[in-house]
């Protein structure tokens, strides 16, 4: 009698233990800890140079706001959209304050998950930022995020300074030299490089080339809302890219395909010589590779292809605030905090990124201690929002088009208009 | 009748757990699949069979059943080929702790976890640096790029998961093979039957319930590998696996990029039931197929 009613207590022990653990969790937004003092929670990826400047400036917000506490919880970036997505989703457990990609923002916009930016910082950002970096924070007129740094994936490029003094070589200064000193001083066996001359092959590098290609030489591949590559600017500068691994041998696919070296990798391993990157690639290669801007590589502006000096650019990372939050206000307060340009300068200058207000971008204090920013900075008023839509999904499409074109010798007309179909 | 009630009592909050957790997520993927539901969408239309017909028409969906299909006949029938002439072979050997020993080495890679071991092989696996092309290098022998060649993608996936996979196998046969009386055995040899003829027509009869144990367990768990695709198919900086131009794309992958990268969650719950239709499709005819109806 006595071991039948174990076996029914553990009988449903069992089940009501796991129905447990579906219950919904408690939420720790806005957490109120002893009537006085508020704590955000702030959830960011995981990057170095981003967690470091983010504890500097939370210190420095807490030690003015002393009633507000921010706690940051960071994760890996591949894990990062989807947490956010489910947090945000099942309007339960999540952040207050959330640094989200300003590609994804697009998709989030619509939903309500986010609270409207204040109309007074609003008013001062749509004054001093730049077009490309606050759109994706848009649908129908109101905003729901705001950018920390201009993302600019273009309009600059790492360059392999011994390779250059070595030979005797200058820096291009323009497209078709690029491509010749590129031609001239690849090396490969086969489908092993030791020198790529200009590798452009990578998931950020290859979308935003093209699409730069496309607006330099006065061409759009935008239709309102509506992406259209089906043009012969966006052809003719796709043959070319085309050309450039097929004939000129300039570098291969293998950015696209299963490796887990990025293009501005091989730069730093001394097995590129001209790479165009933003210039988060710089801290990235002094810390991970110990090598030294100015020395082992520069970064210099790259060529436009064509005559308008036009070019697509990223997003970038931003905050948003959670409208189930129950301290909006506080977590506005913070982001307000962030955005200050003494701020903002130095958030920029720890993460080596361009700052998104124009008033910040051309400060002194950035400018100098950010020199490799100059190239980006002298081109920025030529920059265009790349066009309403998941940025990953833009990229991705791309990426997997040039792949078919390349190996499958796919022709160029039919793989654009696929590529329509399948970004639309 | 007594009895009776007891064991009702104690399976109900069972059937409870299954019911909550295994029928409801079927029964409610299957709702999910006839709406056009997409989570940060402000409305969720209900689109009846759309989803299912679109499969047809989509491009990537075919080319992730094909490489599903392929990838299944050929690695579960090398796995279980493989798997048994090791196990034969090791059955074979004399002493203990050399056998003990073999099926060890056989067994370890099943002890790390598939992901970790996807990410060694990747690195084995690349173009420069890798060391099958190193190998290769060193034999006088082209250099290939493994994971991003359409062509050596999927093989090599393959290849891999055979290394990680057949382990479990081994151990299944050995313990099917040692559970083979003796007496059968020498009677076969006592009759003039050699170790081939005694492999096929002792041991590998014999062995019927354990193969149909194998079949199935290995056809369903390689119809779910998810793993390798979405490591050794993705490049550095891309937004998920599947090789270039989802040449290396399987439909657990599909449905994952479908769901959580693109959020048509209704779209992927249309991919899911479908794999789940496959797979218990496969599973009944390989029971049948192996049904026996012997016992020694």
């Amino acid at each position: 009698m006595k071991r039948k009613l174990i076996c029914l207590l553990l009988a449903f022990m069992l089940p009501g233990l796991l129905l447990t653990g579906c219950q919904k969790s408690q939420t720790t937004k806005g957490k109120v800890s002893d009537g006085e003092t508020i704590t955000l929670k702030y959830w960011t990826h995981l990057e170095t140079p981003w967690n470091v400047s983010n504890d500097k400036l939370i210190a420095a917000f807490e030690e003015e706001y002393p009633d507000i506490k921010i706690e940051v919880e960071a994760y890996p970036y591949d894990d990062f959209e989807q947490k956010v997505q489910t947090s945000l989703l099942s309007k339960s457990g999540g952040a207050d304050i959330y640094e989200l990609w300003g590609g994804w923002a697009y998709e989030f916009a619509p939903t309500g998950v986010f609270s409207p930016v204040p109309d007074e910082l609003l008013n001062d950002l749509l004054d001093d930022c730049y077009e490309p970096v606050l759109g994706a924070f848009e649908h129908d007129g109101a905003y729901y995020g705001v950018p920390m740094e201009f993302n600019a994936e273009y309009g600059g490029m790492l360059v392999n300074k011994p390779y250059f003094d070595e030979h005797n070589l200058s820096y291009p200064d323009t497209w078709d030299e690029m491509i010749s000193l590129a031609t001239k001083n690849s090396v490969s066996k086969g489908d092993i490089f030791d020198m790529r001359g200009f590798d452009f092959i990578s998931f950020d590098s290859l979308p935003y080339t093209w699409l730069s290609m496309i607006l330099s030489s006065g061409g759009t591949y935008l239709e309102g809302d509506t992406f259209n590559f089906d043009t012969p600017i966006a052809k003719e500068t796709l043959k070319k890219l085309v050309d450039y691994v097929k004939v000129n041998k300039v570098t291969n696919i293998e950015g696209l395909s299963g490796s887990d070296i990025e293009n501005f990798h091989w730069l730093f391993l001394d097995q590129a010589l001209m790479v165009p990157r933003g210039i988060w690639s710089i801290p990235v290669g002094e810390e991970e590779f110990d090598i030294t801007y100015g020395e082992e590589f520069d970064y210099v502006p790259m060529p436009f292809y064509g005559t308008e000096k036009r070019w697509a650019a990223e997003t970038g990372w931003g905050l948003a605030v959670n409208s189930g939050s129950a301290n909006t206000e506080a977590a506005w307060k913070f982001i307000s905090f962030c955005l200050r340009p003494e701020n903002l300068v130095q958030l920029n200058i720890d993460r080596g990124m361009i700052p998104p207000r124009k008033s910040v971008a051309h400060d002194p204090a950035y400018v100098k201690a950010v020199p490799y920013s100059k190239p980006i900075l002298d081109v920025l008023d030529g920059a265009s929002f790349v066009g309403p839509i998941n940025t990953d999904v833009l990229k991705e499409s791309i990426c997997n088009m040039y792949a078919d074109i390349i190996q499958n010798d796919t022709p160029i007309d039919a793989a654009v208009l696929k590529l329509n179909q399948d970004i639309q | 009748m007594k009895n009776n009630r007891f064991v009702y009592t104690i399976l109900t909050p069972i059937f409870i757990c299954m019911i909550v957790f295994t029928l409801l997520p079927i029964l409610i993927g299957l709702g999910i699949s006839l709406f056009d539901y997409n989570p940060l969408a402000v409305s969720s239309p209900f689109i009846g069979l759309e989803n299912f017909k679109k499969l047809a028409s989509d491009g990537v969906f075919l080319i992730a059943l094909k490489n599903t299909v392929i990838f299944v006949l050929v690695t579960v029938s090398l796995n279980i080929v493989l798997a048994l002439l090791i196990a034969q072979a090791i059955s074979s050997m004399r002493s203990n702790r050399t056998r003990s020993f073999t099926r060890m080495i056989f067994f370890m890679p099943i002890v790390a976890p598939l992901a970790a071991s996807s990410l060694v092989w990747k690195v084995m696996y690349a173009n420069k640096y890798g060391l099958f092309n190193n190998i290769l290098g060193h034999l006088g022998l082209p250099a290939h790029n493994w994971l991003g060649d359409p062509a050596w993608l999927l093989p090599s996936i393959i290849l891999f998961t055979l290394w990680a996979d057949i382990g479990y196998n081994i151990i299944i046969f050995s313990a099917g093979m040692d559970g083979i009386p003796h007496d059968f055995i020498e009677a076969a040899a006592i009759d003039g039957a050699g170790p081939v003829r005694r492999f096929f027509f002792i041991t590998l009869p014999l062995l019927g319930r354990t193969t149909a144990f194998i079949v199935t367990m290995t056809l369903i768990s390689h119809f779910q590998m998810f793993a390798q695709f979405e490591i050794m198919g993705r490049s550095a900086g891309s937004p998920g696996g599947g090789g270039p131009n989802n040449v290396g794309m399987v439909l657990t992958l599909e449905i994952y990029k479908e769901a959580f990268k693109y959020k048509n969650m209704g779209y992927a719950s249309a991919i899911a039931l479908v794999l789940f239709l496959i797979i218990l499709i496969v599973t009944v005819i390989s029971q049948r197929i192996s049904r026996s109806d012997w016992r020694y």
